[in-house]
């Protein structure tokens, strides 16, 4: 059990056979059509703290979801039990749904010429043949460093390692059926730092496909322990109005805003502010996003979204201007729009700037900021999608004439998405992937800071 | 919210349903409990839980999404020192439950299996919330016509109403836990959740409030009168916000109403007072107790014991009693929350607070109910007594880093203060703090204390659970408000 490794064939025909069986039962129960997803992941995740092991973790999880449609009905249930008994009575339970459901003419299975037909190898199924005591050596490795990088790092809140590998299983009752692996393994840091009775906690991590290309151990505490220690002395700033240099971590935060209002049902709800927004100006004209599915190795990587429609790489925002939504079947067919244009969900987004240099390092996005705010973190959850209002609390520091002067924390800053990614400066070099979003710094002229 | 059933019964249930089903019992649970102790463990448990979930929506008039789930499985702990192994698995079954002990027993040692345990029943315990089942209690055309009802009240009460989103959620945990020292106990914990979100629009200018009622317990008593009001107060509330101003950011005075807002100290001390991160000298206030880390007057409890809460426990997740634990006491800091395994390494006991989110995770300390008691003073001589500054109606959510203290909330619905008098809607405020410093800036208690029952959410370490918040109408000074104006 501690050790994850297997061959494919040893569990595809289980998995196929769980989800044929329960498509047949549907077939049985009168449904029109139904979608069956199963989803068996192992992972081994353990964590040390002041060097001994404190949490050790072996798990094992399988789930299947059914979707179940009768004409122009739905209904969705999930079960952990794969007895013929238990999905009988699933099926049973979802067909009492689709029955009371109302009509939803948008609903039910794609076109079949619209379903993936070339399944790309995209490299992402790296079992690590860890044992328990190999990953909390591993771990140790991260707190050990993180210790010794600096003498105001006296205790942590923990290293951990995991290790995960989920094989999943998706068929549709019109004969759509794709079995695949694939693995992501994680290790972090979390050191706190003391000085003069102020403590400050900060926490960095490295998320890969495959374990040969995650950040050593090393490297992850020492950056951890580096930005716990930089916050040490943080003071708050007086109430005003200036620049504000978002570090990638931070810039990523706002990249997901920007996905969650370009996702169905904010769209279609009007929820969003970007409702009806396609092909306007959404962001600087200097601004791309693009998103390609197809990265090896990738985070986000895969062939088809979640009902198997085929995906490609797109252009999300084409020099400013709004080119994409994140859709899936459904809102693209509630939105009147094509579905072949509109994938379900972001896979690998990467936000680029046609006036980045390659001189743009951070140091550089320091000097184009001159005076003003350094985001490096952002907590709370002050984001307004249907007006895109945006106000969070922020911690960074405070630079004059491109240097770093000291730590900032317990202040706000707000101002209003729309606002902020039309008036994005610039984009650095600095570029950072974490789960699945790769962007450099934003440089935006100008927030409201909220402080003493 | 109806109550019902007895603990005899609910134990019944839970060993059928968990246990005899899949051919266990009691003492072989125990036996395997004391093997997966090992040699040189302190602490091992066996948590079987199953759950079944049955949710629908209601949007643009019509009930589309419906959903129903079920889970089930364990999880074998043991415990030595700070360390924990945990093993788990959706078999429930001899041999999966066998095999997990064996793996749980490798890293601390030896095996020394104990083939004298006793078992001793959950004994008849005060019921905090009854067994009923909120599934089953009403059937799948009631849900749908409550939400029905829902947005059929929302459309009527104003036509700015432009889109309602109601949806329900039932559900039922059934768990049974097994430890090496014999104990066995069990909880059947109900829960209901009914939220709805109203989208208003006037002069092309669209806002949206939710309210949410619910708790542990079906709703299948709820009036239309109660329908109405919920409906009501999300729509005023969304209404309000369609003549909002930018809020003002700066330092200055906030007054917090009541109920849910209590949301507010569960980020600024109810994090930061769970036994883990003390233990471990992580959180600002690690071995402050017996000082002064609040105003006189502030009296903060965590409470598993609110009737039909939902974050009230009739047991915790590890078999200890739902209890009511003083924080704060007329502002000094008087105790930690405690699961058992930061109560033995602190040496003191558990407090009932050991809660996971399932059988695959473990558990930590975790907060049920958490609110201030009243003090006395009228709700309107507190906005009056302020010149200038903000009223909070109504919070979004917060989070805090329990390490600096600071802690953060988005005020979902707000409105200035001048001269004593609530005036002009803000929107987009953000309130920020620090745990430690902001309760001894609080100035004024209100006699009002509401808790809420229907909708916290906390989340911890990747782990979600239901809690309960509340407050009475709280003055709190110097406090830094984030707006664009």
């Amino acid at each position: 059990m501690a050790k994850i490794v297997g061959n494919i064939n040893d569990w595809k025909g289980e998995l196929e056979r769980t989800i044929e069986l329960t498509l047949s039962c549907a077939k049985r129960a009168g449904a029109h059509s139904a979608i069956a997803r199963l989803n068996d992941s192992d992972e081994i995740s353990v964590s040390v703290r002041a060097g001994e092991p404190t949490e050790q973790t072996m798990r094992r999880t399988s789930h299947l979801q059914l979707t179940l449609y009768g004409a122009n009905r739905q209904a969705s249930v999930s079960s952990s039990d794969f007895s013929p008994k238990a999905i009988e009575a699933l099926v049973d339970r979802g067909m009492k749904i689709v029955d009371i459901a109302a009509e939803d003419p948008y609903v039910g299975l794609p076109d079949s010429t619209d379903y993936a037909t070339e399944i790309v190898d995209l490299d992402l199924d790296h079992p690590w043949s860890l044992s328990i005591q190999d990953a909390t050596d591993v771990a140790r490795r991260a707190e050990d460093e993180a210790l010794s990088t600096s003498p105001y790092v006296l205790q942590t809140e923990g290293a951990t390692l995991s290790s995960h590998r989920l094989r999943q299983c998706l068929a549709t009752s019109d004969g759509f059926l794709q079995t695949q692996a694939s693995t992501s393994h994680f290790i972090s840091c979390t050191p706190i730092a003391i000085k003069d009775g102020c403590k400050e906690i900060d926490r960095w991590w490295s998320v890969m496909v495959h374990p040969e290309d995650l950040m050593s151990p090393q490297d992850i505490g020492r950056i951890a322990a580096d930005r716990a220690v930089s916050r040490l002395g943080a003071r708050k700033i007086s109430t005003r109005s200036c620049p504000v240099l978002f570090e990638p971590l931070a810039a990523a935060a706002l990249v997901r805003d920007f996905v969650a209002a370009t996702t169905a049902r904010p769209l279609y709800t009007n929820a969003s502010y970007l409702a009806g927004a396609l092909d306007s100006q959404c962001f600087a004209p200097h601004v791309s996003v693009t998103d390609d599915p197809f990265v090896r190795r990738g985070q986000g990587s895969r062939s088809y979204d979640d009902i198997g429609i085929a995906l490609r790489r797109r252009s999300i925002v084409e020099n400013g201007f709004l080119r994409g939504y994140f859709l899936g079947l459904y809102g693209a067919r509630r939105l009147g729009l094509p579905v072949s244009e509109h994938g379900s969900g972001p896979t690998n987004l990467t936000v680029s700037s046609a006036l980045t240099r390659d001189e743009d390092d951070f140091d550089r996005m320091l000097w184009h900021l001159g005076t003003g705010l350094v985001v490096s973190g952002l907590t709370g959850q002050g984001v307004n999608l249907m007006t895109g209002d945006f106000s969070r609390a922020a911690h960074g520091f405070w630079v004059e004439n491109g240097v770093i002067q000291y730590p900032v924390a317990g202040i706000t800053v707000a101002s209003n998405l729309q606002r902020m990614f039309k008036a994005l400066q610039a984009i650095g070099r600095d570029t950072l992937t974490q789960q699945g979003v790769t962007t450099g710094s934003w440089l935006v002229d100008d927030m409201r800071i909220g402080g003493v | 919210m109806v109550l019902g059933g007895t603990t005899a019964d609910a134990y019944g249930s839970a060993s059928d349903a968990l246990l005899s089903r899949n051919g266990l019992g009691e003492d072989n649970l125990i036996s395997n409990a004391s093997l997966a102790l090992g040699k040189g463990g302190d602490y091992a448990d066996i948590y079987l839980k199953s759950s079944m979930v049955e949710s629908w929506a209601i949007e643009s008039g019509e009930v589309k999404r419906g959903s129903f789930g079920i889970d089930q499985g364990f999880g074998v702990r043991a415990v030595r020192g700070e360390q924990s192994v945990l093993a788990t698995s959706q078999r429930i079954d001899f041999p999966s439950v066998r095999q997990a002990c064996n793996v749980v027993a490798g890293p601390l040692g030896a095996q020394a299996s104990n083939g004298n345990a006793v078992v001793r029943m959950n004994q008849a315990t005060p019921i905090y919330y009854g067994f009923d089942d909120p599934v089953a209690a009403i059937d799948s055309s009631e849900k749908t016509a409550l939400l029905e009802a829902i947005d059929n009240a929302a459309r009527r009460y104003d036509a700015r109403v432009v889109e309602v989103m109601a949806s329900l959620t039932v559900s039922r945990d059934i768990v049974f836990i097994a430890r090496h020292d014999g104990y066995c106990g069990s909880d059947i914990r109900p829960l209901s959740r009914l939220d709805v979100m109203v989208q208003v629009m006037q002069n092309g200018r669209r806002e949206s409030a939710s309210r949410t009622i619910g708790g542990r317990g079906n709703l299948g008593g709820l009036t239309q009168q109660a329908i109405r009001e919920l409906a009501a107060e999300a729509v005023d509330a969304a209404l309000s916000k369609l003549d909002a101003q930018a809020a003002p950011a700066g330092t200055m005075t906030v007054v917090i109403g009541p109920g849910w807002n209590g949301v507010l100290l569960h980020e600024a001390v109810g994090h930061g007072l769970e036994g883990d991160f003390n233990r471990r000298g992580a959180s600002a206030f690690a071995g402050r107790i017996g000082q002064r880390v609040a105003a006189p007057g502030v009296t903060i409890v965590d409470d598993g014991t609110v009737v039909g809460s939902r974050g009230s426990v009739n047991i915790d997740d590890e078999g200890t009693p739902g209890q009511c634990t003083t924080l704060i006491e007329d502002g000094i800091l008087t105790g930690y929350m405690q699961d058992t395994l930061n109560a033995r390494l602190a040496g003191v006991a558990s407090t009932g607070n050991g809660r996971r989110e399932s059988y695959d995770v473990l558990p930590m300390p975790r907060m049920t109910n958490t609110y201030m008691r009243s003090g006395g003073v009228d709700p309107d001589e507190i906005i009056a007594s302020v010149k200038r500054g903000i009223y909070v109606a109504h919070l979004g959510g917060g989070q805090v880093d329990i390490t600096s203290g600071r802690f953060v909330f988005s005020a979902s619905e707000a409105f200035l203060i001048d001269n004593g008098k609530l005036t002009t809607p803000v929107k987009g405020a953000t309130v920020l703090g620090d745990g430690p410093e902001s309760l001894k800036r609080v100035k004024l208690i209100g006699n009002d204390l509401r808790i809420d029952t229907a909708a916290g959410v906390c989340g911890k370490g990747g782990q979600s659970v239901p809690v309960g918040v509340g407050q009475p109408t709280l003055r709190i000074d110097e406090m830094t408000v984030g707006g664009t104006a």
